[in-house]
C-alpha cells in the first residue's frame, strides 16, 4: 500500500486562523476562492484566537472499498479519486469515518496532498501545517 | 458583471420599511472608483447632501469590500464603513480587519447600504441571497462580546458578526462598531450611526465563489507575494516587529525619536515608556492571531491573570490604544491599560478618541478649568487609572461629565469654555491619533488635510520617518532624497503626503491593509497594477498612470464631499500645541510644526487653490468629476483655473 501515515497536521500553537490554507486549497483545485470549497477545514475560536480543530482526509483508505465503480485508489499512501470513473453516488462521503470528503458540484472532493507537495504547507508562513 | 474579483451587486437594506433589494454595479463605476471606499465615496456623494443629519434615517451606513476582498491578495481581509460622521459632520470612513468583510463578498455582495431607522432594536442577518431582520430587543444593552456570542449561539459559529455596544446605543459620538469580538471600526463614531438606526448587529454567512480572471497569472503573483512575506527583504523585519509584538512594537521606536504622545500630547518622550512597550505586553499574550488572508499576522490576544484586573481579556491593545490610554494619561500600569482597552471594546468605544477625551479633561482639571465636584468627585490627576476607568464608564453610560465628553473633545471644550479649547486636540472634530507633528513634520500635513479629521491612516508616510533613501529616490527623484528623508524638515512633505494620500485612496478601495503599504513599504502603485488586471480582467488597471489618476479622483471626491458640507481650507489647521508650543523634552526637543509651507505645497500638487481652499474646475474636469464640479459651482465653490 505504499508509504503509511502521510497526512496533514496543524499545530494549534502556531496557527493564527488566517485561513490562507483554505484559500490556496480552493484556488489551486478549483481556480476559485472559497474557503467552503477547501479540502482542509479550519475550526477556529475567534474569541480566544485559537485553533479548536481541523478536518482533513487522513488518507486512511476506508473509502477505497466503498466505491461501487472503483474510482478511488490508494497510491503511494495518498487516496485519490479518479473523476473519469466517479459517477457521483457519494457512497464514499457517507462511509468516511472522519467526514473529510466534501461535496463540491455534486462530486466527492478530498485532500490529495497536492500530489505530494501540499500548497497549504507551502503557503503557511508560520509553518503551522506539516505532513506527518 | 463581466469583471471578475467582484460579486457585482449592491445590497440595499431599508430598516424603516423592513425591505431589501439588490442592484447590479455599473461597470463604468468600477473602472472609475475600483471599489471599497472609492465606490462608497461615489455612493455617499449621491445619497446625502449638506442637509442630511448624520443621525437621521436618511444617512446611509455603507459597508464595502473591494476587488481583492476574499482572495489571497496580501492582507486583504479588511473592509470599510463609510457614512457621514456624527462626530465631525463630514466624511466618515473607518476600516476593520477580521473575517466579516470576505463573508459579504462570499454572500454575493460587494457593498451593503443600510438606510432608515427601525422601530425597535433589530439585527440584519445575511445568508447568501436570504436577508432577514431579527428582533434584537433582548440584545439591546449587551456588551459587544455577549452580543457576538449570543448571535453565534443562535445562528451558528460560521456566521461572522459586527455589532455595537452600549456606547453606540447611547449615541456616544465616538462609539465604535466591533467585528468578530476584537476588530474595530473605531474612528468617526460609526457606532452612533448604527445606534441611531436601532441596528444592533449585522451577521453574515457567505458560501459563493470569488472568481479570478486569469488564474494562471494570479498564481504567479501569489507565489511572488509568498516570497515577499517569507523571504523578501522586509519579511524578517516585519516578523520580528509586527509579527512578534503586534503594533505595540512601535512604542519603543516612537519614544526613541521623541514621537510618543505623552500627557495629552504635551511632549513626545516618556521615561516610563518601557513599562508599556511591546516587550512589556508580551507577558500577557495568550494567543497570536491574524486577520483573514494575512501573512503579517499582527493581531494578538492579551489577558490579565491575577490582581486587580484579573480576567481582563481582549484583542490588542494596539499601539494607538496603548498610547491613548497609557503614556497620554501617564498611566504606566500595563494591566490597567489592558483592562481599559477591553472595557472600551466591550462598550464599543474608539480607544483613540476615548483616551484623548480623558486626557483633555485631565488637563482641564490640572489647569483648574473643571472642579472635582463637576467631575462627580473624581481626582482627575495624571496617572490616576481609577479615574480614567471611571471616566470610560461615565462616557459609555453618558453619566455626569461623561455626557459632555461623549460628544467628543471639540464639543466638550465648547461646553467647558474658557481656555479649554487649547487642550482639545482635534482637527475637524476628530481627536488626534498617536503621532506628533513636531517630531515628524509630515504628520502635521497628514492631519490637517485628512478628510476624516486628525488621523494617520489617510496619508501617513514612513519614508521620511524612517529615512528609506532608496525608496525615496525611486518615488520622488534622487535630487529630493535628502529633504524627503528628513522627518524634521517641512520641505517636500506636501508632495509625499499627496502621493501617500493617493496611494491610500487606492489601497482603501482594493481593500488592502496599511501594513504592507504604509510599513513595510512593500506594495506601491506598480504592485497594484500588477495584481488587479489578472484578478479583475480590467486591463486599464494595469497602467500605473491610469491607477494614479483613479486614486486622485477618489481622493478629490472625498475632499469635495467635505467642501459641500462647508468644511474646507479654514479647518485645515493644527491644534496650537503642535504649532506654537515647542516640544519641551526628548529627542525632538525644541521643534514645532510649521504647517503653512507643507499645505501650500500640498495644494499645488493637488491642483487646488491655496488661498480659497477650493479645487480648480480644470482639476475636477481632468479627473472626470464633472458632476461634482456642477454641484460645487452651484454653491460658488469652484474657481475656474489658476489663470482664469
Amino acid at each position: 500500500m505504499g508509504v503509511q501515515g502521510k497526512r496533514l497536521t496543524i499545530d494549534p500553537n502556531l496557527c493564527t486562523g488566517c485561513l490562507i490554507c483554505e484559500l490556496i486549497c480552493s484556488f489551486s483545485k478549483l481556480r476559485k476562492f472559497n474557503p467552503l470549497k477547501s479540502a482542509l477545514r479550519i475550526e477556529f475560536n475567534y474569541e480566544l484566537s485559537r485553533l479548536e480543530g481541523f478536518n482533513v482526509c487522513s488518507q486512511c483508505g476506508t473509502c477505497v472499498t466503498s466505491c461501487p465503480v472503483g474510482a478511488i485508489s490508494k497510491i503511494d499512501g495518498i487516496v485519490i479519486i479518479d473523476y473519469d470513473k466517479c459517477v457521483g453516488c457519494l457512497a464514499c462521503v457517507s462511509r468516511c469515518p472522519t467526514g473529510s470528503i466534501y461535496v463540491v458540484d455534486n462530486k466527492p472532493y478530498k485532500c490529495d496532498l497536492c500530489g505530494g507537495t501540499p500548497l497549504c504547507v507551502k503557503y503557511c508562513v508560520r509553518g503551522a501545517i506539516n505532513v506527518v | 458583471m463581466s469583471f471578475k474579483g467582484y460579486a457585482g451587486k449592491i445590497l440595499y437594506v431599508d430598516l424603516s420599511r423592513g425591505k431589501y433589494w439588490t442592484q447590479n454595479i455599473r461597470e463604468d463605476l468600477i473602472k472609475a472608483y475600483v471599489g471599497g471606499s472609492g465606490l462608497a465615496a461615489y455612493l455617499l456623494w449621491n445619497l446625502v447632501n449638506e442637509s442630511t443629519h448624520p443621525l437621521s434615517p436618511e444617512n446611509p451606513l455603507i459597508v464595502a469590500t473591494g476587488p481583492t476582498t476574499g482572495t489571497l491578495a496580501p492582507s486583504s481581509g479588511r473592509f470599510t464603513l463609510v457614512s457621514k460622521s456624527p462626530l465631525t459632520g463630514i466624511w466618515a470612513e473607518s476600516h476593520a480587519g477580521g473575517f466579516l468583510g470576505p463573508q459579504l463578498k462570499y454572500a454575493g455582495y460587494d457593498v451593503l447600504v443600510i438606510t432608515g431607522r427601525s422601530d425597535k432594536p433589530v439585527s440584519i442577518i445575511i445568508d447568501d441571497d436570504d436577508v432577514q431582520f431579527y428582533d434584537s430587543t433582548s440584545l439591546w444593552g449587551l456588551n459587544t462580546r455577549d452580543t457576538v456570542n449570543e448571535i453565534k449561539g443562535r445562528l451558528g459559529k460560521d456566521y461572522h458578526v459586527m455589532c455595537i455596544g452600549p456606547a453606540g446605543e447611547r449615541l456616544v459620538k465616538f462609539s465604535s462598531v466591533m467585528v468578530d469580538y476584537y476588530r474595530a471600526f473605531g474612528r468617526t463614531g460609526l457606532g452612533a450611526v448604527m445606534g441611531s438606526k436601532r441596528l444592533k448587529a449585522v451577521a453574515i454567512r457567505g458560501t459563493k465563489d470569488v472568481e479570478v480572471y486569469d488564474p494562471g497569472k494570479y498564481v504567479e503573483i501569489l507565489d511572488e507575494i509568498l516570497w515577499i512575506n517569507k523571504e523578501g527583504p522586509w519579511a524578517l523585519p516585519a516578523q520580528l516587529s509586527l509579527g512578534r509584538y503586534g503594533t505595540p512594537c512601535l512604542v519603543t521606536a516612537m519614544n526613541a525619536i521623541g514621537r510618543l504622545p505623552t500627557k495629552n500630547h504635551w511632549t513626545g518622550f516618556w521615561e516610563e515608556a518601557d513599562k508599556i512597550s511591546g516587550e512589556a505586553l508580551l507577558r500577557y499574550r495568550v494567543a497570536r492571531g491574524s486577520c483573514f488572508s494575512c501573512m503579517i499576522m499582527c493581531k494578538h490576544v492579551t489577558k490579565v491573570d491575577s490582581g486587580k484586573y484579573e480576567g481582563a481579556i481582549s484583542g490588542g491593545p494596539e499601539y494607538e490604544s496603548v498610547v491613548a490610554l497609557g503614556s497620554n494619561l501617564l498611566i504606566s500600569n500595563i494591566e490597567a491599560i489592558i483592562y481599559m482597552n477591553s472595557l472600551c471594546n466591550l462598550y464599543g468605544l474608539d480607544t483613540i478618541s476615548t483616551g484623548k477625551v480623558i486626557s483633555f479633561i485631565f488637563e482641564c482639571y490640572e489647569k483648574g478649568l473643571v472642579t472635582k465636584d463637576e467631575l462627580g468627585g473624581l481626582e482627575a490627576l495624571w496617572g490616576n487609572e481609577e479615574a480614567a476607568i471611571e471616566l470610560i464608564k461615565m462616557i459609555a453610560e453618558r453619566r455626569g461629565i461623561g455626557d459632555i465628553l461623549a460628544e467628543g473633545v471639540r464639543k466638550a471644550a465648547e461646553a467647558i469654555g474658557r481656555d479649554s479649547w487649547k487642550y482639545a486636540l482635534h482637527v475637524k472634530g476628530l481627536e488626534v491619533s498617536a503621532q506628533d507633528p513636531r517630531a515628524h513634520k509630515s504628520v502635521g500635513c497628514t492631519w490637517a488635510i485628512s478628510v476624516r479629521g486628525a488621523d494617520h491612516l489617510r496619508s501617513l508616510t514612513t519614508v521620511d520617518e524612517l529615512g528609506y533613501r532608496e525608496i525615496a529616490a525611486e518615488r520622488f527623484g534622487a535630487d529630493k532624497v535628502n529633504d524627503v528623508c528628513d522627518r524634521l524638515t517641512e520641505k517636500y512633505k506636501g508632495l509625499i503626503v499627496k502621493d501617500q494620500e493617493d496611494l491610500f485612496a487606492l489601497v482603501d478601495s482594493l481593500i488592502l491593509c496599511k501594513y504592507g503599504t504604509m510599513w513595510p513599504p512593500m506594495y506601491y502603485f506598480d504592485f497594484i497594477a500588477k495584481i488587479l488586471p489578472p484578478l479583475t480582467g480590467i486591463k486599464e488597471f494595469g497602467d500605473v498612470k491610469y491607477l494614479r489618476l483613479t486614486a486622485e479622483r477618489i481622493a478629490n471626491l472625498k475632499r469635495c464631499f467635505n467642501l459641500r458640507e462647508g468644511v474646507g481650507r479654514e479647518s485645515e489647521t493644527l491644534p496650537s500645541r503642535f504649532t506654537d508650543e515647542p516640544m519641551p523634552t526628548g529627542p525632538s526637543k525644541g521643534h514645532t510644526c510649521n504647517l503653512d509651507p507643507m499645505l501650500r505645497e500640498y495644494y499645488e500638487y493637488r491642483g487646488w487653490d491655496y488661498a480659497t481652499g477650493l479645487p480648480y474646475e480644470d482639476t475636477l474636469i481632468r479627473l472626470g468629476l464633472d458632476y461634482v464640479a456642477i454641484e460645487l459651482k452651484k454653491r460658488y465653490k469652484l474657481p475656474r483655473s489658476f489663470d482664469g
